[in-house]
């Protein structure tokens, strides 16, 4: 039984972290740099244990100061929460070689996941669909391989990155000429000829599974749904994903979990997906081998505490629930509110919180680290709190958002409060209209 | 501090639903510990938390916000040169990254636009440029300090025009 639990990271996850532990009888050290002496989570962990100075290359990601901090204080285990040194296997390795529990996948899990090429590999060999392609040598490689993944296809340089280069062919007939432009100028920019093919996905959704596992058993606990995005950052996650076809949705659980049980995964977990959003195909992307920002919209339509779950599993324990308990019930949305200018294309906006009024009541979790007079950083990411609404259904949760943003107010920094007013009041929004793309359509300013 | 959580969040959502019901606008709880106020507003109600004010007699030490570096930067007096401010508060550096030469020593010649260093807030870098041609006269601010905003960094001596 886990008696003391370290929890080495900072802000709302170290608070969240703090409850579930409190409520299950764990005494929590939270390992805090200098510049979160002063936090919540500080306050409100039974122990506080330096681990370093404000940069958190000498505290948050110093794998030797945390585990010496953690080993001074004797705990039985070490909760990462998310960022950090949560999937970085070398961190679980050292952990494990203290003696101490890590709340958090094998080693074997972070290593096969941690690496985008050998994830995609064993996504494969469980059965996964990827999205079609491969790199060709030559035109008439290049050729054979849009043969397998159909069109629109994009035309990538295997050597670049960052979209250089990038060419898209619509139809058979445009091909040749784009391949020879393509190999030129991957030739010209990068040295290397070489062309990487792949099937090109208007309109893509972002869709996760939530796992759970104790490396005999693998669980799910239904889809979010995290289309709404800017430069690959999350906004706005919702749960259950809506407007998938049931068999569609039955079929992205299923490979979910048949990686969970290829992995004999332990702790929790998630599974993303790019999802057609017309045809409903999916393919996987990667594996995050942690708990998740948006882990709460899952609990607020499952009503199981992932947070206990890991712990529990960290223990050796078996999973305290099987796949016929869990029951999506209602609809569930979260939005990231954090210190950002989002009309200067989010420029960062630390300093003090002047005032800091949250929306209150029934369908309504919180889960900040920031109260009125609150210090937000400027070494930490800029996430200030996450605002999570449930309803019965999709309608009602989207109506009660919209009705808690007019209930929000964050005063001495810039923050993406009104900008999720206006993605609430979006008409794409609202009819569950949403691909990744999303953002490039909204009303600025 | 070993701080019960005294209200938690299933509790709030109770209180609210209470006064909900009632005429009451308003419900504010104060202990030595915090502050709650539950305000009525736009059809909903918010609760404002604040564990700031009340002073939490066993928690550590203030910890000094970055201010190191400003107060020394502001008393230099800059006579005939151009100052450079921190457009953010964040982490100054030097170079383009650990061990790199660094951007500019002082003596470079720097024209309209030369980055002088970078600053990171918040996992984002983003530059600071000279504003126009000249000479870096001196460099005020160390590679990797935590600075505020507007912390001068550097002073250039501009060409005469």
């Amino acid at each position: 039984m886990i008696r003391r639990l370290f929890i080495a990271n900072r802000g709302e996850i170290a608070l969240r972290i703090i409850r579930t532990a409190r409520r299950l009888g764990i005494t929590t050290v939270l390992g805090c740099s200098e510049a979160d002496a002063e936090s919540l989570p500080a306050r409100f962990a039974d122990e506080v244990v330096r681990v370093g100075p404000a940069a958190s290359s000498q505290s948050y990601l110093s794998i030797e100061r945390v585990i010496a901090a953690a080993r001074g204080a004797q705990v039985c285990a070490i909760h990462p929460g998310y960022g950090f040194l949560s999937e970085k296997a070398e961190f679980a390795q050292a952990v494990a070689a203290a003696g101490i529990l890590f709340v958090g996948p094998d080693v074997s899990s972070l290593r096969a996941m941690g690496d985008k090429l050998k994830a995609r590999s064993v996504a494969v060999e469980a059965g996964l669909p990827v999205v079609p392609g491969g790199a060709g040598a030559t035109r008439e490689e290049v050729r054979a391989r849009a043969r397998e993944t159909g069109y629109p296809l994009l035309l990538k340089a295997v050597a670049g990155g960052g979209g250089r280069g990038m060419k898209r062919v619509d139809a058979p007939e445009q091909l040749e000429a784009q391949v020879d432009l393509a190999m030129a100028e991957a030739l010209a920019a990068f040295g290397d000829a070489r062309i990487y093919v792949e099937r090109y996905i208007a309109q893509g959704r972002h869709v996760e599974v939530q796992l759970l596992g104790d490396g005999t058993t693998t669980l799910h606990l239904g889809t979010r749904d995290c289309s709404i995005q800017r430069r690959f950052q999350k906004l706005v996650e919702e749960a259950p994903a809506p407007a998938i076809p049931a068999v569609k949705r039955e079929a992205i659980h299923a490979a979910a979990v048949s990686l969970g049980r290829k992995l004999r995964y332990r702790g929790a977990g998630t599974v993303e997906f790019l999802v057609d959003a017309r045809t409903f195909d999916f393919y996987f992307l990667e594996m995050n081998a942690r708990i998740q920002v948006e882990h709460p919209v899952t609990e607020a339509i499952t009503g199981v505490d992932l947070i206990e779950q890991q712990l529990l599993v960290a223990d050796g324990q078996r999973l305290g629930i099987s796949q016929d308990q869990i029951h999506i019930d209602g609809h569930a949305i979260e939005v990231r509110i954090n210190a950002e200018d989002w009309r200067a294309d989010f420029r960062p906006s630390p300093g003090r919180i002047t005032r800091a009024l949250w929306p209150a009541g029934t369908g309504i979790r919180v889960d900040t680290h920031t109260d009125t007079g609150a210090l937000v950083p400027p070494y930490y990411d800029s996430l200030l709190g996450k605002l999570i609404v449930s309803g019965s259904d999709r309608s009602a949760a989207v109506q009660r958002l919209q009705q808690a943003l007019q209930c929000l107010e964050i005063e001495g920094v810039k923050s993406t409060v009104d900008l999720h007013r206006v993605i609430a009041a979006d008409p794409r929004f609202v009819r569950a209209d949403v691909t990744t793309r999303f953002f490039e359509g909204l009303a600025h300013g | 501090m070993a701080g019960e959580f005294t209200l938690s969040p299933e509790d709030v959502a109770d209180i609210v639903s209470i006064v909900d019901a009632s005429g009451y606008g308003k419900v504010e709880v104060a202990t030595t510990r915090f502050r709650l106020v539950l305000s009525r507003k736009n059809e909903g109600w918010t609760q404002e938390w604040n564990w700031h004010q009340a002073p939490a007699a066993d928690a550590p030490a203030q910890v000094a916000v970055p201010a190191a570096a400003t107060a020394a930067a502001a008393a230099v007096g800059h006579a005939g040169l151009t100052p450079v401010p921190a457009p953010l508060p964040g982490t100054f550096y030097r170079a383009p990254q650990p061990g790199a030469p660094p951007y500019v020593n002082e003596g470079d010649r720097v024209d309209e636009g030369t980055i002088l260093g970078i600053i990171e807030t918040m996992k984002l870098m983003s530059t600071v440029s000279a504003s126009g041609p000249g000479t870096v006269a001196q460099i005020l601010v160390a590679n990797g300090t935590a600075i505020d905003a507007q912390t001068v960094l550097m002073l250039i001596k501009p060409d005469l025009a």
